[in-house]
């Protein structure tokens, strides 16, 4: 057995590259692992943890490519490099490369009919063609984290004078003329605007009212931190001026997760002023007096999405699901050893996340969560985790594409004793993985080939039977994998606190 | 009226030909593409990290 570890300057890939590369590699014969990363902080910590950050890995800068890797003796370390420049070397990419430009500004130049501009770099590297884009008068769409607080305000700010958008950072997704960018669903055309601070809250909402009967005119996200101090609302006011001037759109709807008293006001002024029915959730915040403004407020997404399509004339089409559909949810429940009795949320969606918590909170359970906070190890008790939080995704792809992180706390689930209820969400739309539920389901047969039939599985599916994994097919492969599939985020956290308090009954 | 003409054709904010440069993860350039939207790409290598003296004497040249 032999350790490589090579690092190549100034060397770029993306990480789902990296991460295909990775899993390809260690499916080679004579492989054991292979780990190929940019070297971000996180990245070495994750080589560090699986034994392979030696050798040139300890040098490596989050400018660098770092190929670390474990070989059998059969396999020698020249011949897996040369395997590796082949496989690297292969042609991925579809386009023909006369297509492809170097330079942000050569491309404007040459295409003025593009009028948007979306930016998945690094954090650091974000911010430079961001303002580029905007400064040749287009919008951008920008997927990065890790971009500056001062950077987004003067990249909004910039927007703002130019009467551009400006999504982002951590924007997660946009829907606009129909169009799908970043992790966006495939939803029916209509009458519903929406602006969002929250990018999985936006796909809740947008696959909810869609499934409901309702369509989308535009969805404008605009990052995390838009609706918070001290950015306080400037995309999103922005958004909201052009949901006003726009004829399609007849209902507004605003998401915020821990909106500042000043974004609340300027955003629902804005509202105000384009008299168009506004709707808002304000996900786990305080929300401000709304009466002033005339807004209904709501405190989930399934809320939201049922008022808007209401509000649009049309009738709300999705039913809740009968009390039937949990029977065998609480048969499973009642067979568990008396020592579970946990709830383990285990999240890709961070306002899924949030808005969970907030159900159960409601319902009286006490939570541990990471929304505001990283958590040390594992605290006992009831735990939500959204682990697309930064701390788990710093170069590495988000978990609406890469499965592993959460099939390795699904399998610490099952393996803590105390854990009765696992809740997941299960994201489909543009961009993600191909077949999410899939890997929930490999990851709940080899937890209960280890550890037995373990906990009770809750989860909801984010998506329209019109995204590319199909809605029906993804749910009825959960189904027979024994996991119970609620109609909405908030509907599948409902069951959990109602499960949760079956458990508490039953262990007196 | 021309703006009212223009977002009712579905083309608010895309332009007219919907295309779209993608600067970075390459999932996206194929969603959009599988979408109908025309992609341009920009292909993106970190800068350089140049040392500390050349770096000085261009920013003091440039």
């Amino acid at each position: 057995m032999m350790k490589v570890a090579h690092l190549r300057r100034n060397e770029y890939l993306d990480s789902l590259v990296l991460m295909n590369l990775s899993n390809d590699v260690s499916s080679w014969a004579g492989v054991r692992q292979a780990v190929i990363v940019m070297g971000t902080d996180s990245n070495r910590r994750i080589l560090d943890q699986v034994g392979l950050l030696t050798g040139e890995a300890l040098h490596g800068t989050p400018r660098d490519l770092i190929i670390a890797a474990e070989l059998e003796s059969s396999l020698a370390e020249a011949e897996f490099m040369a395997r590796l420049e082949e496989r690297m070397k292969s042609p991925a990419r579809n386009e023909p490369e006369a297509a492809a430009y170097y330079q942000l500004e050569a491309a404007l130049d040459a295409r003025p009919e593009a009028r948007l501009v979306s930016i998945s770099l690094p954090g650091e590297f974000a911010t430079a063609p961001a303002r580029a884009a905007l400064e040749r008068g287009r919008h951008v769409f920008c997927f990065s984290q890790h971009v500056s607080l001062e950077d987004e305000i003067a990249l909004k700010t910039l927007a703002v004078e130019r009467g551009l958008l400006m999504m982002g950072p951590d924007c997660g997704t946009a829907i606009l003329d129909g169009c799908g960018l970043g992790f966006a669903n495939q939803v029916r055309r209509g009458t519903i605007g929406l602006v969002s601070a929250s990018g999985s809250g936006l796909q809740e909402v947008t696959t909810l009212v869609h499934r409901g009967g309702g369509g989308i005119s535009q969805a404008i996200g605009v990052g995390g931190r838009d609706m918070r101090d001290p950015v306080n609302g400037l995309m999103a006011e922005a958004g909201v001026r052009r949901l006003n001037q726009d004829p399609r759109t007849r209902v507004i709807v605003i998401l915020a997760k821990s909106a500042s008293p000043t974004a609340q006001r300027r955003v629902l002024e804005a509202a105000r002023a384009g008299g168009k029915p506004t709707v808002v959730d304000f996900i786990s915040g305080e929300v401000g007096d709304l009466r002033p403004y005339g807004a209904d407020s709501e405190d989930t997404f399934e809320g939201c999405a049922s008022t808007a399509v209401r509000l649009a004339g049309l009738e709300w089409a999705l039913g809740n699901e009968g009390e039937d559909r949990y029977v065998t949810a609480r048969q499973w429940l009642r067979r568990l050893a008396c020592s579970r009795w946990a709830v383990r949320g285990l999240f890709a969606g961070g306002s899924l996340c949030g808005e969970a918590a907030h159900v159960l909170s409601r319902h009286g359970l006490r939570l541990s969560t990471n929304l505001e906070h990283p958590v040390e190890g594992r605290p006992p008790g009831h735990l939500l985790l959204d682990l697309g939080a930064e701390e788990y995704t710093q170069g590495r792809p988000h978990p609406f594409i890469d499965p592993r992180l959460r099939t390795l706390e699904i399998e610490q689930a099952f393996a803590d004793e105390t854990v009765a209820i696992v809740l997941l969400d299960v994201v489909l739309g543009w961009g993600c993985h191909t077949d999410p539920a899939g890997a929930v389901i490999a990851a709940l047969q080899r937890s209960r080939a280890a550890h037995g039939q373990g906990p009770v599985v809750v989860a909801s599916l984010c998506g329209t039977e019109e995204d590319p994994q199909d809605f029906d097919r993804q749910r009825l492969s959960l189904e027979r994998a024994g996991v119970t599939v609620a109609a909405s985020n908030a509907a599948a956290a409902r069951v959990v606190a109602e499960l949760a308090t079956d458990v508490k009954v039953n262990n007196g | 009226m021309a703006d009212e003409a223009h977002s009712l054709s579905g083309a608010l904010l895309l332009g007219e030909k919907k295309v779209v440069v993608n600067m970075g993860v390459e999932v996206f350039e194929d969603s959009l593409r599988r979408q109908g939207i025309e992609v341009v790409v920009v292909r993106w290598q970190p800068p350089r990290e140049l040392p500390q003296d050349v770096a000085r004497l261009l920013d003091r040249l440039l």
